[in-house]
C-alpha cells in the first residue's frame, strides 16, 4: 500500500459523470488508436532496451500533450513499476487500462489526462494504445479526439505504416486504421424479454459484434454489453465510425422500446424490483459486488423509466467502479478481506443514494 | 481435471456462459481468471479469436495443398529476418514481432485478412496528414448523417402515407436522434 494515494484513484472520470446522448441505453463510448513504433520490435519480440526506448519516448508525448494542451487540462505519465499492486488494479478498475496491462507492469506505462479522457497505454499489446473515453453515445467526439492525440504522437514517433495496410499493428486484427470503436449499453429490457439473440444477431455480417455475459450471469453484470466495430481495414475511420453508430442507434432504439413494452405488460414486478433494489441498497450493511451490480442495474432502469426520480444521473457509472475491490481499499488506504470490502462497499452505496 | 481455458495453467472450476455476436459458449477457467474475466476483461476490450481462426484457415490451407498435390516445402516457416519472429510462435499466438513480418508471412496474412477484415487497402488516415484527414472526416461524418436523415425522412412519409403509424414513430424517433447528433 502506498503511503500516498495516487491522485486517479479518487478523481472522479469524464465517463464516469454519466449523461451524454442516448444515455438511457448507452453508459460510455472509448475510441482507442493502435500505434508502433517504425524501428523497434513490437511487444511481443521486444528486448527490455527496446521496451525502456518506447517508455522514453511516452516521456516526450507526455511533454508535447502538455504542452499543446496549454494549461487547460494536465498529463501524467506513470511508469507501471513506480505504482503499487493496489494503484495498478485501480487503473483496470477505471476502466483506463487493461488487465494485460498489469500484469507486465515491470516494462509498461500509462499516460493520463486529468479528466481521465484520454488514456494512453505503453507497452501493452501495441507501443501505444490511444484511448478517448466519454459519456453515453459519443463517437464522434471520442474519434475526434484520438485523432489529435494520434497527431501529437506523431511528432514524437516515426510509425509503423504501410501504403497498402496501414497502420502495422502487432494482432493482424487490428491492421490499417488500428481502431476499435466500442460502447457499453445497458440493455435489461431485451434482456427480461429474452430479446438479445434476435436483436443481435446477423451484426457481425455488417461489421460490428456484441460481447456480454449471457444467461444466469447477465443480471450480476448489470445487463452490460460491449457493441463494438470488428473490421478495421478496408473502411477508414468515420465510415467504421458511422456504421456503428447505425447499428447502435437500432439497438437503442429496439432497447427502449422493449422497457416500454415490459413495463406496460408487467408494471408490478417491475416496480416491485426496482424498489426492492432500492430497499436493499439503502439499507444494506454488507453486500457483495454481484448482488450490488444487479441491484444498481435495477435502480438505472428504474431511474430511466422515471418510475425512481430521486437518484442523481451518475450513480450507476459511478457506483460500478467505485465499489471495485482495488478502489475500496484505496480509498481505505490498507489491504481488506472480501468480508471488510462488503461492508464498505455497503456503506459506500447507501451514502451515495441518500446524498443524491 | 479440467484445466482452465484462460491461463491453461490452473484447475478450472467455473463455467460461465458468454455470448459473442449470435453465437452462445461456454468457457471453462479457473478461480482467478473468471474474477478477472468477469469484472474487467469483458468490460475493456474485444479479444478477437484470431488464433482459432489461424488455425482452421492453416488445416484449410494445407488441405487444399494436399488436395491439389502442390510440392511443399515452400519457405513459410522461416523466421522474420528483421525481428527473429518464428512462424510457429505467429501461428500460435497470432501475433506479429515487427512490420516486416507482415511480408515475412504474408502468404499466411493475405488469406487471413480476407476472412477478417472489410478489404484489404487501407483506406483511413494517413501519418502526416491526420488534422487534415480529422478535418475531412468531421465533413464525411456530417454529410453521412445529413444523408441518412434525408433518407429516412423518405421513408417517414412514405409510412405516413401507408399508415403504418408505428413504423412512423420508430423513424421519426430515428431522425431526432439522428439530428440531435448533428447538432452536437
Amino acid at each position: 500500500m502506498s503511503e500516498k494515494q495516487a491522485p486517479f484513484a479518487e478523481r472522479s472520470s469524464f465517463w464516469m459523470r454519466g449523461g451524454g446522448p442516448s444515455a438511457d441505453v448507452i453508459v460510455s463510448t472509448r475510441v482507442r488508436l493502435a500505434r508502433n513504433h517504425k524501428n523497434v520490435p513490437f511487444p511481443p519480440e521486444m528486448a527490455k532496451e527496446h521496451a525502456e526506448q518506447v517508455l522514453s519516448l511516452a516521456r516526450d508525448l507526455n511533454d508535447c500533450l502538455r504542452r499543446d494542451s496549454e494549461g487547460e487540462y494536465v498529463f501524467d505519465f506513470w511508469p507501471l513499476s513506480e505504482l503499487d499492486e493496489t494503484d495498478r488494479w485501480v487503473l483496470v478498475e477505471k476502466h483506463l487500462v487493461s488487465p494485460q496491462l498489469v500484469k507486465t507492469a515491470a516494462l509498461s506505462g500509462v499516460i493520463l489526462r486529468s479528466d481521465d479522457a484520454v488514456s494512453i497505454m505503453i507497452n501493452e499489446e501495441d507501443h501505444f494504445r490511444i484511448q478517448c473515453l466519454f459519456p453515453g453515445l459519443n463517437l464522434t467526439h471520442s474519434r475526434e479526439l484520438a485523432q489529435q492525440v494520434d497527431h501529437i504522437l506523431h511528432e514524437v514517433v516515426n510509425c509503423a505504416f504501410d501504403e497498402q495496410l496501414g497502420y502495422l499493428t502487432t494482432c493482424p486484427t487490428n491492421l490499417g486504421t488500428g481502431m476499435r470503436s466500442s460502447v457499453m449499453a445497458h440493455l435489461p429490457g431485451l434482456v427480461m424479454l429474452n430479446r438479445l439473440e434476435d436483436v443481435i444477431s446477423g451484426l457481425s455480417e455488417i461489421g460490428a459484434t456484441v460481447r456480454g455475459l449471457y444467461g444466469e450471469g447477465t443480471e450480476s453484470r448489470g445487463d452490460l454489453f460491449q457493441i463494438s466495430n470488428r473490421i478495421t481495414l478496408g473502411q477508414s475511420e468515420s465510415e467504421i465510425c458511422a456504421n456503428l453508430q447505425a447499428v447502435i442507434g437500432e439497438i437503442v432504439r429496439k432497447e427502449r422500446s422493449a422497457r416500454e413494452e415490459a413495463y406496460g405488460r408487467r408494471r408490478d414486478e417491475l416496480e416491485d424490483k426496482v424498489f426492492r433494489a432500492y430497499g436493499i441498497l439503502t439499507n444494506a450493511r454488507m453486500i457483495e459486488t454481484k448482488e450490488a451490480m444487479r441491484l444498481l442495474s435495477a435502480l438505472k432502469l428504474g431511474r430511466d423509466l422515471n418510475i425512481v426520480t430521486h437518484v442523481s444521473q451518475d450513480l450507476f457509472s459511478q457506483m460500478m467502479i467505485r465499489m471495485r475491490p482495488a478502489l475500496i481499499q484505496s480509498r481505505a488506504g490498507t489491504s481488506l478481506d472480501p468480508r471488510q470490502r462488503d461492508i464498505r462497499r455497503a456503506s459506500l452505496i447507501r451514502n451515495a443514494l441518500l446524498d443524491s | 481435471m479440467v484445466l482452465c481455458e484462460r491461463c491453461e495453467n490452473k484447475e478450472a472450476t467455473v463455467t460461465i456462459s458468454r455470448i459473442t455476436n449470435e453465437k452462445k459458449h461456454k468457457i471453462h477457467l479457473c478461480s482467478d481468471c473468471a474474477a478477472e474475466e468477469g469484472y474487467f476483461a469483458w468490460s475493456f476490450e474485444p479479444q478477437f479469436p484470431v488464433h482459432s481462426l489461424l488455425k482452421s484457415l492453416l488445416n484449410d490451407m494445407s488441405g487444399k495443398a494436399a488436395s491439389q498435390r502442390l510440392t511443399p516445402g515452400r519457405t513459410v516457416s522461416s523466421d522474420c529476418p528483421n525481428c527473429g519472429r518464428s512462424y510457429s510462435d505467429f501461428s500460435r499466438t497470432g501475433f506479429l514481432g515487427c512490420g516486416q513480418c507482415y511480408e515475412t508471412f504474408s502468404d499466411t496474412i493475405k488469406p487471413l485478412l480476407r476472412r477478417i477484415q472489410g478489404g484489404t487497402v487501407h483506406r483511413g488516415s494517413r501519418p502526416g496528414e491526420q488534422s487534415e484527414a480529422a478535418r475531412s472526416d468531421i465533413r464525411q461524418q456530417m454529410s453521412d448523417t445529413k444523408h441518412r436523415i434525408k433518407k429516412l425522412k423518405r421513408q417517414l412519409k412514405e409510412a405516413v402515407d401507408m399508415e403504418e403509424y408505428e413504423r412512423a414513430a420508430e423513424l421519426r424517433d430515428m431522425i431526432a436522434q439522428l439530428e440531435g447528433e448533428d447538432h452536437e
